[in-house]
């Protein structure tokens, strides 16, 4: 009944007018817009961390012929807690001689940063917090303060690894924001605007309108540029200079440990997922309804179900034997039969297509069909950088200077020419 | 095109470079992306009994068997970082079919004490290849966490050992009475 009530409109307006006379009008639509961030960033931009976490290790694994962590729960799902649970509880250690305010704000800074970049990324028609007209400025406005987080990190450290590892990272991102600028001005002169919103807008209709197509010759590699150069922007492999573990310890966050060290880690994370979100939106057609989605949303509900069965068939088992107190800790190592598993996953794959197709049959009316589209391609990307990151070695600091410099500026200034010429012939 | 030669820029070289870039990326990607389908090459240790799966050399935690021990020394003179002690007494002559040779071997000397340290132990198999009789050899278990390191010094005696031990110097004792009388 009071479902009924609240999806009548003018019930609405009645409860919103007796709180209206109550609390000011503007309080009333702070609260609300909190609210929309605080559960818009709790279940969906945090867990992101913890689960790039968990298929990075289960990925690295594979890659390198192990199986990885798969003891604690199903398929070692739980192990993203526990990683949590051993970062919050270590020691907090500063370092002597350290400038101490500096030290625990920079964390913050470099997590701040890549949190607030997600406020214009449209993930749906709706769901998105900030409309704002100048989305690309913004984001790359946001993407310098990352910087400053970690150049505050290596200096306040009082460690020569730390400064060399910050004064790096400063060089790098300094000289990748031009090709990243000037790649991610290309969306910006097809459509006319800089609003985000509207980038994905204008690509909506299928394949052939994704501005990566859009013109062939100039804006493919324009996209390749903006990949390599936000790769090297958020510091991770082949460019992971500022943490290269083989020259400098571990770079700017050499002297983090615990919390600290796990909000450093946080924001990589979600720096990397970020560059992905931004890729998808201004070049891979975003959220928009394509046949092109098939794979990405086949393969993300695959696993989104695979995930969620072992963890149904899992509970009862679990609840089962606490019961009988049993030690939780034996009862977490679980694993199902083999033949389980292949049946599972039979299952799964059914699932997911079935499930897709009613997702593009429904693509315009719903949000989540939205948001699941464009987290699967975004996540795509993802695996992608992880899949670089173990197939590649680092670069070494003159050869990355000479591939920004030489290489990518360049191309990608031509690009932008080109790009420039194609729009007013075309 | 000339124009971006003047920067002391090979263009040819310049677009070559870009090639081989891209084609060694791929073929390095390639490979990793080949692995993801690949039998992974690790066991899951505790559950998969790795003792069968051990080469047929393979040197673990000593054993001895006391019965065919003739107590030698052999075995303690061997061994480079003296881990092995054995105390002894003479007692009655017999024999031991030796498990290298299947000959009777005879055995004087009869072992009261036979440690070997083995956190000291690097298991080079000195001590096994002079050993007369094969007594002294190495097992498949690996296996040896202790709490308290001093739990890591095996002794192999039994008190069936002792017994002999002690049976055997009456026997030769009482010998020795007779051939004085
Ligand atoms: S294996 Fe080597 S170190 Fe170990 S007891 Fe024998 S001789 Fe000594
Ligand atoms: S070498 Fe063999 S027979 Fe001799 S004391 Fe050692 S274990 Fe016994």
């Amino acid at each position: 009944m009071s479902v009924q009530y609240l999806a009548d409109a003018a019930y609405r307006e009645e409860v919103l007018l007796f709180f209206s006379r109550v609390i000011p009008g503007q309080v009333i639509e702070a609260i609300t817009l909190f609210a929309t961030v605080a559960v818009f960033f709790s279940l969906m931009v945090t867990p992101i961390a913890a689960i790039s976490v968990y298929i990075e290790r289960r990925l690295s694994a594979k890659m390198q012929s192990r199986i990885g962590c798969n003891r604690l729960g199903p398929e070692g799902i739980f192990q993203m807690v526990a990683d949590g649970i051993k970062m919050i509880s270590k020691e907090d250690f500063m370092p002597q001689g350290a400038d101490a305010f500096l030290f625990k704000f920079a964390p913050y800074l470099v997590m701040v940063g890549a949190f607030v970049s997600f406020a214009c990324i449209p993930f749906s028609k709706q769901l998105l917090l900030a409309d704002i007209n100048i989305g690309v400025v913004y984001l790359l406005a946001l993407s310098s303060i990352v910087v400053i987080g970690i150049m505050l990190a290596g200096w306040s450290s009082n460690n020569k690894w730390s400064l060399l590892g910050s004064l790096r990272s400063a060089a790098q991102i300094v000289s990748y924001e031009i090709p990243l600028g000037m790649s991610l001005l290309i969306p910006v002169i097809i459509t006319g605007s800089l609003n985000l919103q509207e980038i994905n807008q204008f690509q909506s209709g299928g394949i052939h309108n994704w501005l990566v197509f859009y013109a062939l010759p100039f804006t493919v590699p324009a996209f390749v540029i903006y990949f390599i150069s936000a790769l090297a922007e958020v510091n991770r492999t082949p460019f992971d200079l500022p943490e290269a573990e083989s020259e400098l310890v571990s770079g700017f966050h050499t002297e983090y440990s615990g919390i600290r060290w796990g909000l450093f880690f946080i924001g990589e994370y979600h720096n990397m997922f970020l560059i992905s979100c931004i890729a998808v939106t201004a070049f891979l057609g975003g959220y928009q309804k394509s046949a092109a989605n098939f794979p990405f949303v086949i393969v993300s509900l695959f696993f989104m179900f695979f995930i969620t069965f072992h963890i149904l068939t899992f509970l009862p088992k679990l609840g089962f034997s606490l019961f009988q107190g049993k030690n939780i800790l034996d009862m977490l190592m679980f694993h199902h039969p083999k033949p389980m598993r292949r049946w599972l996953r039979i299952v799964c794959l059914i699932l997911a297509v079935v499930v897709s197709i009613l997702f593009y049959i429904n693509h315009a009316h719903s949000n989540m069909i939205q948001v699941v589209t464009f987290i699967s391609k975004a996540y795509f990307l993802v695996l992608f950088i992880m899949w670089l990151r173990w197939s590649l070695p680092r670069y070494r600091i003159d050869q990355l200077m000479d591939l920004c410099w030489k290489k990518l500026i360049p191309i990608s200034f031509i690009c932008l020419c080109g790009v420039l010429v194609w729009v007013v012939l075309i | 095109m000339w124009c971006l030669g003047v920067g002391g820029i090979d263009m040819k070289q310049y677009i070559l470079d870009i090639v081989h870039g891209i084609s060694s990326i791929a073929k390095g990607m390639w490979v990793t992306f080949t692995y993801l389908f690949k039998p992974h090459a690790t066991v899951e240790y505790p559950e998969v009994n790795v003792e069968s799966m051990l080469p047929p050399r393979y040197r673990g935690i000593l054993q001895v068997d006391m019965d065919l021990c003739i107590s030698c020394l052999a075995c303690e003179r061997a061994c480079p970082i003296e881990c092995i002690v054995i105390e002894d007494v003479k007692g009655d002559k017999t024999f031991v079919t030796s498990k290298l040779t299947q000959k009777p071997t005879p055995k004087v000397k009869y072992p009261l004490r036979f440690d070997i340290d083995i956190a000291k132990c690097m298991f080079c198999g000195l001590c096994v290849e002079p050993c007369p009789t094969g007594a002294i050899h190495h097992t498949r278990k690996f296996e040896g966490s202790v709490t308290n390191v001093a739990d890591l010094t095996y002794s192999y005696i039994r008190d069936t050992d002792i017994e002999l031990a002690e049976k055997q110097v009456e026997l030769l004792a009482n010998k020795k009475e007779k051939e004085q009388a």
